[in-house]
């Protein structure tokens, strides 16, 4: 399968405040260790998931595979163009093909711009269509997101939250994009209004051919939507695989603990069992060893000093743990 | 089983310039003691303000035009302010979705659980060990250099541990949890939750617990009232409303979650949006968005009707919500009404 983006040991560490009083005291520079040596590829056409708490890197990932960051080390591919280094027109040129899907489309469009100015700003800064075509365009964007023109001169405020998110959406799919990184889209919306936001991606998706980087937290949503999934944690990834594999029979103990945290809907599986303890480490100072250790109930002594592998134990399985789960019966198979 | 709060008929309005938003209208419902009763609902469905009413706490314009709130047989809305002040943060404490905003960042959190114990004659030292006690009974470790700390040395899951430490200060009767877990990953979700789970058990304590997440209430609450548009739309106990949901938007709610889906089957969405407070529909209010709406249900409002004793549906077509699929199938031979404790 094609390749759409591939990342190669993205590390991106951003620095904390370093004064003058701690260059006196000699102090070393502390930094924020966002994402440390991630290598994933996202295949054309498939919905990649990546899950994970808050603060394990996900969107921090996400906004260096579209360049909103510089990655601190490692590299990006787009369609096996190198993009890690890329810097202004040239970098211009490849944005179009790849959008984001931001969280709270409260906060994601300008709030005195009406829909139409939005939409036709993009048009004519990247020059997707001639000047006469671009009501059209919009017409016509506005329609696959399921909105009409009548709502095309009013301004973001107007709207309710499903309804903006729309509009972000029409947003990115008007520079004809290749890839969409989709950051939480659904997070900030009702129960009611998340199936239609979600119905409408999966149509667009097929619709168009998308690939689809969908970042969430909400398990159960991951589930339902993507191909594969990544789980992360304190920057790395994990575990990577299909994502009904990994939900049915997860080998790393983290996704096991998370997929068993997710509450259930039946209220006869009441849980009484604590799975995971404590809370996600600080990723100024990561623990030693494996940075899951503090928190796993089959951590070892090799666990807290040497940091395992991440390699691919089964066909397109890949995961990073000293003893996966479930290893044992699988060498009797 | 005892009363320990009775909301009969509860009207909250907000009154503008313009127009009277009506956020609660005509809510009605019972806490017992020892149980831990849902509000479930989308935003704007009036879960919060309803829990506002309760303590007194409902921001101008908006008012409490009408109904009672009986706690323990007096009427919470005719109370003067002190003897408001009484039974607030005392008999009836309350815990907020977002920690970091509710919480005092300038003391520490020794002196805001210290604040809860002001009206009782304790020593010093007593209420610092009473604060200790708490913090571990909620599971904060170490908690005597902890309550040492403030409010911005504690993590999301931390804080929200300290504030239910501070809730518990004062030995409420009924703890209102408003969206406790809502702002907190999966793992420390699943921690509060159990956190609460227990502490009700040990401390023989009712909750009230407002969310607009089914899975939340499925693991959580022994009685549950949907609310829409300002009104309880179905309430029930809470195998029942996940075994057979009755109303045609509870089942709606439930179907449009993913987790109740196979890959390849398409959700099904709740078309349009939530109404508008200050201008409702005509007639049932969930009805331009109700696939078995008729000419009735856009000209005249349901009633909270008793399907059963325990099982109140506020929907003119009863006979056509019958088979709805819920999220389990109910275990014959438990019986679907009696709770897990049986």
């Amino acid at each position: 399968m094609e390749k759409i983006v591939e990342v190669k040991n993205l590390v991106k560490w951003f620095p904390l405040k370093y004064g003058i009083a701690d260059k006196i005291m000699q102090k070393k520079r502390k930094y924020v260790k966002a994402v440390n040596g991630v290598s994933l590829a996202v295949f054309k056409g498939e919905n990649l998931g990546v899950v994970g708490e808050s603060g394990c890197g996900k969107s921090t990932l996400a906004r260096n595979i579209i360049r909103l960051y510089e990655p601190t080390d490692g590299q990006v591919f787009i369609n096996g163009v190198d993009i890690t280094k890329m810097k202004g027109r040239k970098l211009r040129n490849i944005r179009p093909m790849m959008q984001m899907i931001f969280q709270d489309p409260y906060s994601s469009l300008n709030p005195r711009m009406t829909v139409y100015e939005v939409l036709s700003e993009i048009l004519t800064v990247h020059q997707m269509v001639e000047k006469q075509e671009i009501p059209n365009r919009i017409k016509e964007l506005l329609e696959m997101s399921g909105l009409s023109m009548e709502i095309a001169d009013r301004f973001p405020g107007e709207f309710s939250g499903g309804q903006r998110q729309r509009i972000g959406i029409a947003r990115a799919l008007a520079l004809e994009p290749e890839l969409i990184i989709a950051d939480e889209p659904v997070s900030a919306l009702d129960v009611s209004i998340q199936a239609q936001i979600i119905n409408l991606l999966d149509d667009l998706q097929k619709k168009l051919g998308l690939t689809v980087i969908f970042i969430s937290h909400d398990l159960g949503v991951v589930r339902y939507v993507t191909d594969r999934v990544a789980v992360m944690y304190l920057g790395s990834v994990v575990e990577l695989g299909e994502t009904e594999k990994i939900f049915n029979k997860p080998y790393h103990p983290y996704s096991y603990a998370l997929t068993k945290a997710a509450p259930s809907l039946d209220p006869t599986d009441r849980k009484r069992e604590q799975i995971i303890e404590g809370e996600i480490p600080s990723p100024i100072n990561l623990p030693s060893g494996c940075k899951f250790h503090k928190r796993c109930k089959w951590c070892q002594e090799i666990c807290k000093t040497e940091d395992p592998v991440y390699q691919e134990i089964e066909t397109g399985r890949f995961v990073a743990c000293h003893f996966p789960l479930g290893q044992e019966e699988r060498k009797g198979e | 089983m005892n009363k320990l709060l009775e909301v009969k008929d509860l009207q909250t309005h907000f009154i503008m310039k313009n127009e009277v938003v009506k956020a609660v209208d005509g809510v009605s419902f019972t806490i017992y003691e020892k149980e831990t009763f849902g509000l479930v609902g989308e935003s704007g469905s009036g879960k919060s303000q309803t829990c506002r009413s309760i303590l007194g706490l409902v921001k101008k314009p908006g008012k409490v035009v009408g109904g009672e709130i009986l706690y323990k047989k007096q009427d919470v809305v005719k109370m003067s302010k002190d003897q408001l002040r009484k039974i607030r943060g005392h008999e009836i404490s309350i815990i907020f979705q977002e920690p970091m905003t509710s919480l005092n960042p300038v003391l520490k959190i020794r002196k805001q659980i210290f604040e809860a114990f002001d009206r009782t004659d304790m020593t010093k030292e007593e209420k610092r060990k009473k604060s200790i006690e708490l913090l571990k009974l909620v599971g904060i470790p170490s908690p005597e250099t902890r309550m040492e700390e403030y409010t911005h040395q504690f993590s999301g899951g931390m804080r929200q541990r300290a504030m239910i430490a501070i809730a518990l200060a004062s030995e409420p009767n009924l703890l209102i949890a408003d969206e406790p877990t809502t702002a907190l990953d999966v793992t420390i979700q699943d921690q509060i939750m159990q956190l609460l789970n227990q502490l009700k058990e040990e401390l023989g304590m009712s909750i009230l617990l407002i969310t607009h997440d089914l899975a939340v209430v499925a693991q959580m609450c022994d009685r549950v009232a949907v609310m829409y548009a300002g009104m309880i739309v179905e309430m029930t106990d809470t195998f029942t409303l996940f075994s057979t949901p009755r109303h045609p938007y509870t089942n709606a709610l439930i179907q449009s979650l993913p987790n109740q889906k196979g890959a390849n089957e398409r959700l099904e969405p709740i078309h349009g949006a939530p109404p508008n407070l200050a201008d409702l529909p005509m007639g049932c209010p969930f009805h331009p968005r109700c696939n078995f709406a008729e000419e009735l249900c856009r000209t005249s409002r349901p009633e909270l009707t008793d399907l059963t004793p325990t099982h109140q549906v506020r929907c003119h077509f009863l006979n056509k919500t019958v088979g709805f699929k819920g999220t389990f199938t109910p275990d014959t031979k438990q019986g679907g009404c009696d709770g897990e404790n049986s």
